[in-house]
């Protein structure tokens, strides 16, 4: 096939070009290495900005976990600052302190405004009073926690709660505002109070028929209910004890059982200290007596209107337990001193009650006060006792503000001391 | 002596511990009577208005708390001593009991029949104030 092939025309008229001068070609030559230059120092700004550019979204990316595992922390957390405006809130703060509307983002709209426009923190203590948590961590910059708080919400209604109050420091340890991490408590105090519930109805149904035992054989062993033989009579007193024994095993159950759930406060009341040790004296005596030991009570004059801040029956419980292990490990023809007098500190009253009993061994002296311990000795000398007595003591006194200690020599005898605040009388 | 005895009202469903209550408090020269619950406790406590009213807690019909606030709220009845026999031992059911005007609360297992007569008969001295 024949080809036509196009040529340029010898014809075409080309613009004359300007002859070229050296400096023309140098000047030429630099602008190219400069172009070079600059092409290479966008290069190395644009690989620079890709770099940052990657720090920053791997920092964005590990915010936005970080702020994802806030957010899904099973428990509620809130960080404020030092205005009191809250900085985050994740899901579980928002759903309790709205539990109405808040969807998986839904706290979203609560950051910036002021956190006591949704809640205010209290303490079942004394739930009326809130907590200044703010003004807290500002004072001293310690963290705090209640595990028996209440969360109170502006939009009405209330939480038990545990929560702590931590500040939040920035690098230069500047103070920024204080965290609270809440955990909702509804069911564990529910919980709570359906033991104590059980435990008070278990309490009073052993004790219904031990009343009636007790005074049914009170009747017997009085004559009040007619004459009976001596053997007879003898087999009642061994039930009648075994009876004030179980009595005493419950209370010393119920009271070990109820430490744990705390008293409220507001309901103590000034209790008369001589007047219960006065109880307790005439309650124990027949047993002392029995056992061949003398109770001496030594009160001091101004004594007779002393009182503690206490509830009802405690104070009877802390002398109780005291005077009755002072009988209980007592030999016989030996005499229990009990001695309430004025504290070297003033305002505070000092109980003391001493026995020449079996004393306390020396390696065991630190167990005394722990649930369910009984010394080595005490268990060879009487086998039954529930080893809470004294736990009991030590909590009861602590409670009402004040300290228990002993001194105790082994063979010798034992002296126990409590000391506890007086309440001032207006 | 001429003295007619004072009377006693007993609250209690439990006839084990009533019994013992009764005999005792009869021996002792009172005159004695019972109710089983709350609502024959409040009637007889109007028919009769002893001197002294021993009252469970834990009774059929309306318990022990009910029947102190409804001889509260009736002026005709809020004169009768009442002190409380109960096994509930703790303190918010004590201090409740108080607030509601019981003269002496008795945990019944923790207390000999000695100390109840005791403390009945303190009741009963003819000088001492209601509180």
């Amino acid at each position: 096939m024949a080809s036509v092939v196009a040529k340029p025309s010898q014809g075409v008229l080309r613009p004359e070009l300007a002859p070229v001068s050296p400096e023309y070609v140098r000047d030429l030559e630099k602008k190219v290495r400069q172009l070079e230059d600059t092409e290479k120092a966008i290069l190395n700004v644009l690989e620079d900005a890709r770099i940052l550019e990657d720090q920053l979204r791997r920092q964005t990316e590990e915010r936005e976990s970080i702020l994802r595992f806030l957010r899904s922390i099973g428990d509620g957390v809130v960080a404020i600052d030092l205005g009191g405006n809250i900085l985050f809130i994740n899901e579980t703060a928002g759903r309790l302190l709205r539990p109405e509307g808040c969807s998986s983002d839904g706290c979203e709209d609560m950051k910036g405004s002021r956190c006591n426009e949704f809640f205010s923190l209290a303490s079942e203590k004394s739930p009326d009073v809130s907590v200044d948590f703010l003004e807290r961590i500002v004072e001293n910059g310690k963290s705090f926690e209640d595990t028996r708080g209440i969360l109170v919400r502006k939009g009405g209604g209330q939480v038990p709660v545990a929560y702590s109050v931590g500040p939040i420091r920035s690098g230069d340890a500047r103070l920024l505002g204080c965290m609270i991490v809440l955990k909702d408590m509804t069911e564990e105090r529910e919980v709570d109070s359906a033991k104590d519930r059980f435990l008070s109805v278990a309490a009073h149904q052993l004790r219904t028929p031990l009343s009636g035992m007790r005074w049914n054989m009170e009747m017997i062993l009085s004559g009040d209910s007619g004459e009976s033989s001596p053997e007879v009579k003898q087999s009642v007193e061994r039930i009648h004890e075994n009876t004030l024994r179980m009595i005493g095993l419950i209370n010393d159950l119920l009271n070990v059982a109820l430490l744990d759930a705390g008293q409220d406060p507001s309901t103590a009341e000034p209790i008369g200290i001589s007047g219960e040790i006065a109880s307790v004296f005439e309650e124990l005596k027949p047993l002392a007596e029995k056992s061949r030991i003398t109770l001496e009570y030594v009160a001091a004059k101004d004594s007779a209107d002393w009182s503690v801040l206490s509830f009802p029956r405690r104070l009877y419980e802390v002398c109780e337990n005291l005077i009755h292990n002072a009988v209980k490990y007592s030999r016989p023809d030996s005499s229990v001193v009990i001695r309430l007098e004025a504290a070297e500190k003033k305002g505070w009253c000092r109980l003391s009650v001493s026995d020449t009993g079996i004393g306390i061994p020396k390696s065991e002296r630190e167990r005394v006060f722990g649930k369910f311990f009984r010394a080595s000795n005490a268990l060879r000398w009487k086998t039954e006792g529930s080893g809470l007595g004294l736990a009991v003591v030590k909590n009861f006194v602590e409670e009402m503000g004040g300290q228990v200690s002993f001194e105790s020599e082994e063979g010798k005898g034992t002296t126990f001391v409590v000391e506890i605040p007086l309440v001032v009388r207006k | 002596m001429g003295d007619t005895p004072r009377r006693i009202l007993i609250i209690e469903d439990d006839e084990f511990i009533s019994d013992v209550y009764q005999k005792k408090l009869a021996l002792e020269g009172y005159s004695v009577d019972l109710a089983r619950d709350g609502e024959e406790a409040l009637r007889k406590i109007r028919e009769q208005k002893p001197d002294l009213v021993l009252l469970d807690i834990m009774i059929p019909l309306k318990d022990g708390f009910q029947v102190l606030s409804d001889m509260r709220n009736d002026s005709s009845l809020s004169d009768i001593r009442v002190m409380v026999m109960s096994n509930l031992s703790q303190g918010k059911d004590i201090a409740r009991a108080k607030e509601l005007g019981a003269v002496d609360y008795i945990v019944k297992s923790n207390v000999g029949l000695p100390e109840i007569v005791a403390r009945v008969r303190r009741q009963l001295l003819p000088e001492s104030p209601k509180k």
